[in-house]
């Protein structure tokens, strides 16, 4: 039977951040991807935060194919009829190194395969792992259509989805509350009416998130990037909500309607939709977390549940490279002892709690049980921009001095729960 | 509400369909299910319910994103990845 | 007995888009794979490898380096591959395609069958294995739906409009297979991972003794506008009852000649 050393499920970010630093290692690894070519089956928002790679891979970031770097962050609340944005921008941000990229699946896991498959791992495209070769519950290899491989060690980084983990029966059922859908569309506009339409020099880019009316309450939240010479626009929802409602609207509605909203209208005008994508994604943190390690076998990136919602941000693309990289080094540990069993796999672990992603996840815990709160998605965004309409309009009658505008909005109802609210997203 | 094709939309990306389904139905669980939430959930409209009530699938239109398999209440659907090389090839991500 | 493989690479035709504007495909950015009728072409060399004793010799061309569909002949059954990668290919027509492609086999050498398809996945031209037999002065059996190798003969059945006609010549002879001839199988993933361990040849122009001036006569074809149709929609709604609805969609699809009375 053919043998390798190692064995990478996925060309994601996680998997090839993994075969990227065996490779390296002049560890033989194999990739499998079952995606016509690496990138064609991965879905991301589009911003990658760059500082807590940056050390991982530093020869390759010079010549990746990031979009654009962040130079602005805006943050939108919206209610029906009205929306009320802040902005944040910083000088800093136009410093390198960059805080954040955005970036396109596809296209930026296409060049990492090149790279990974230039230090001299193999990539195969378009065969899915069926299978894995089991033991006694020891992993030892995998089942590609009938075909066995057998490998020391298989890196499980095929995705929030992860059957490979199931299979290995580190992972259980997957709950709705745990999980939200995104769906996406790419559009495309000239770099230039890019940079025009949204006040950025080339290479600059902005990161817009919008709360409110636009999820009808669900859990959820829209997000705008802007890429080189296109724009991701979509929205991410909670799927326990989607499971309740009883809205009778269907995904593609919702985004459709966001498209339509006159916030986004201006920016998108003249761009040609390119392309309709959807992904779920994990939102429980850390604990959502399947066992990472058996015999034979690590888990690494969105399928180990390591991606989240941090309230303003979703965060995945990060703790995927990281996480490769660092069950790579746990297979290198292993392969010094020629040690596979879960005891020496266990390593991993441990290097990952060593780390920013487990130290993330971990102070973000609790980030899942305040977003559940319903008031962030629905009344919190309706009261600012009510609040702002009265403080701004000036109707017939004259004007009510400011201070009982706004004293008379917080005496509502809901400024109890705002201050209870706000020290709960405060602690997160 | 706005309308929406979702056809429209899904014209937009390459689907390379294999012949088989990568998705299954167990009907037995389906007939009983009151919410019948794939109708709604899925973002490709893969699930139609037909006159008779019984729920069909297009899993040509798949975009594999799992969320029928997370939201279905009663397991009813048999989940998978559709073959190596097959289904939904997007160029953006 | 030696098979000589010619295979083409093209875009993949799934992946391309129209520009609504010039009505021109957008090939930019789209990927290269190897065309659907090389498939065949390979299946059918592996099936008469598989009964009779020979070796598969794949030979592809083209710009941008044709690295994955050689891989690909490789994993579907060859057993070994020649390539040459050159950006002259990109605007060669089909008689130049042809003449390298003559050069190259002639280089290989000691050939018994050549095998090509009918016309490429992407252009259809439908010359270059007509123009490759003229060039080594081989017979050609073009259109092959069924090939049998008997003794030191081909004996293929081609398709024609309406009759199977049945064909012989002896070997060494060019043969144009159709996607009929079989249904191509799918490599296993092992046959994949043996393929990048069989030998590869990278020729550049110099290694067919052909010179550069020689083959840029051969740009003789030019390509004058590559549009898809106009479409236009009349977009009649017939809104009387169904009856009347019925009538008036028949009445007019039989003015636009779409339907004969
Ligand atoms: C809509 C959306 C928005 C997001 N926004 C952001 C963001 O802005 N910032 C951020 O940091 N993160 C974001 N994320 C999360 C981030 O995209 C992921 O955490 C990250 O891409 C995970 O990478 P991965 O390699 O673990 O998984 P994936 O990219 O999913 O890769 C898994 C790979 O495995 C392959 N595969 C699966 N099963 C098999 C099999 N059996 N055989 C062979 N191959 C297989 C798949 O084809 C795929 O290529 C977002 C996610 C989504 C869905
Ligand atoms: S698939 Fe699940 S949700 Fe849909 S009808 Fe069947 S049981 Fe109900
Ligand atoms: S995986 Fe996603 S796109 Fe496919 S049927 Fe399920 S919900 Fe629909």
């Amino acid at each position: 039977m053919t043998k390798v050393t190692s064995i990478v499920v996925g060309a994601g970010l996680a998997g090839l951040s993994a075969a990227y630093s065996l490779a390296r290692d002049s560890i033989d690894v194999l990739v499998v991807e079952r995606g016509d070519y690496p990138g064609a089956k991965n879905i991301t928002g589009g911003r990658m935060y760059f500082l807590p790679i940056r050390s991982l891979f530093p020869e390759l970031w010079d010549e990746a194919p990031w979009e654009r770097h962040i130079v602005r962050e805006v943050l939108t609340g919206v209610s029906k009829c009205s929306s009320l944005s802040i902005e944040f921008s910083n000088q800093k941000y136009n410093n390198k190194p960059y805080h954040s990229f955005t970036i396109l699946g596809s296209r930026f896991n296409k060049w990492f395969a090149q790279k990974v498959a230039e230090k001299g791992a193999r990539v195969i495209n378009k065969y899915k792992v069926d299978d894995l070769i089991l033991d006694n519950g020891k992993v030892k290899g995998i089942v590609v259509g009938g075909a066995q491989i057998e490998a020391d060690v298989v890196i499980a980084a095929d995705g929030t989805m992860s059957q490979i983990a199931e299979k290995a029966g580190l992972r259980g059922k997957r709950e709705p509350q745990d999980f939200a859908l995104g769906v996406k569309e790419v559009i495309a506009l000239s770099p230039q009416t890019i940079e025009g339409r949204f006040r950025l020099k080339a290479d600059e880019g902005i990161a817009q998130l919008f709360v409110g009316s636009l999820t009808k309450g669900m859990l959820g939240a829209g997000f705008l990037y802007t890429n080189r010479d296109c724009i991701s626009l979509g929205l991410v929802l909670g799927i326990k909500d989607l499971t309740d409602c009883h809205l009778n609207v269907m995904p593609y509605e919702l985004l459709e309607e966001f498209k339509l909203r006159p916030e986004i209208v201006p920016l998108i005008n003249g761009g040609e939709s390119v392309e309709y994508s959807a992904h779920v994604l994990s939102e429980s943190g850390i604990k959502g977390m399947p066992k990472l390690f058996g015999d034979g076998i690590l888990v690494a990136g969105d399928a180990a549940g390591m991606a989240m919602n941090m309230g303003l941000t979703v965060r995945g693309m990060e703790f995927a490279i990281a996480s490769g990289a660092l069950a790579a080094e746990a297979v290198r540990m292993a392969k010094k002892q020629n040690d596979f069993s879960a005891g020496a796999l266990s390593k991993y672990q441990d290097l990952l709690k060593e780390s920013f992603v487990w130290k993330d996840l971990n102070t973000f815990r609790h980030a899942p049980d305040v977003l559940a709160n319903p008031r962030l998605f629905g009344e919190y965004p309706q009261l600012a921009c009510t609040m702002m309409e009265k403080l701004m309009t000036v109707g017939e009658e004259p004007k009510k001095k400011l201070s009982t505008t706004i004293s008379k909005e917080l005496r509502s109802r809901l400024a109890l729960s705002l201050l209870r609210d706000s020290f709960r997203f405060w602690r997160m | 509400m706005v309308e929406v094709n979702i056809k429209d939309k899904l014209a937009l990306d390459t689907f390379k369909p294999a012949k088989e389904s990568h998705l299954k139905l167990n009907q037995e669980l389906c007939r009983g299910c009151k919410v019948r939430c794939c109708l709604f959930v899925c973002p490709a409209r893969v699930y139609t319910m037909d006159e008779q009530s019984e729920i069909h699938i297009e899993f040509e239109a798949c975009l594999e994103c799992g969320t029928c398999l997370i939201a279905c209440p009663h397991n009813a659907i048999q989940w998978n990845y559709p073959q190596g090389g097959f289904g939904v090839q997007f160029r953006y991500g | 007995m030696r098979i000589v493989v010619c295979a083409k690479q093209v875009v993949d035709l799934a992946q391309i888009r129209m520009n609504r504007e010039t009505r021109e495909p957008i090939l930019s950015g789209i990927p290269l794979i190897i065309g659907d009728i090389e498939k065949n072409v390979l299946e059918e060399a592996t099936r008469i490898k598989e009964q009779h004793k020979a070796e598969v010799i794949a030979l592809s061309i083209g710009w941008p380096q044709p690295d994955g569909t050689i891989l690909e002949c490789l994993g579907r059954g060859a057993d070994r591959a020649v390539m040459l990668a050159d950006p002259i290919f990109e605007t060669l027509s089909s008689t130049g395609v042809a003449t390298v492609l003559a050069k190259a086999i002639e280089k290989i050498g000691d050939y018994a069958l050549i095998l090509l398809g009918e016309g490429s996945t992407d252009n259809n031209s439908g010359q270059v294995g007509p123009m490759v037999a003229q060039i080594l002065g081989l017979p050609l059996v073009s259109y092959a739906r069924q090939l049998e190798i008997v003794e030191d003969k081909v004996r293929i059945v081609k398709g024609l409009e309406d009759c199977f006609e049945t064909a012989e010549a002896s070997l060494p002879v060019v043969v144009t297979v159709s996607a009929e001839i079989n249904e191509p199988r799918i490599p296993t993933i092992l046959d994949v991972m043996e393929a990048s361990s069989k030998p590869q040849e990278s020729w550049s122009l110099g290694d067919i003794e052909i010179s550069r001036e020689e083959l840029e006569q051969h740009h003789s074809v030019k390509v004058l506008s590559n549009q898809y149709p106009e479409q236009t929609r009349k977009n009649i709604l017939f809104q009387e009852e169904l009856g009347k609805s019925v009538d008036s969609l028949l009445q007019n699809l039989v003015k636009e000649g779409v339907l004969e009375r």
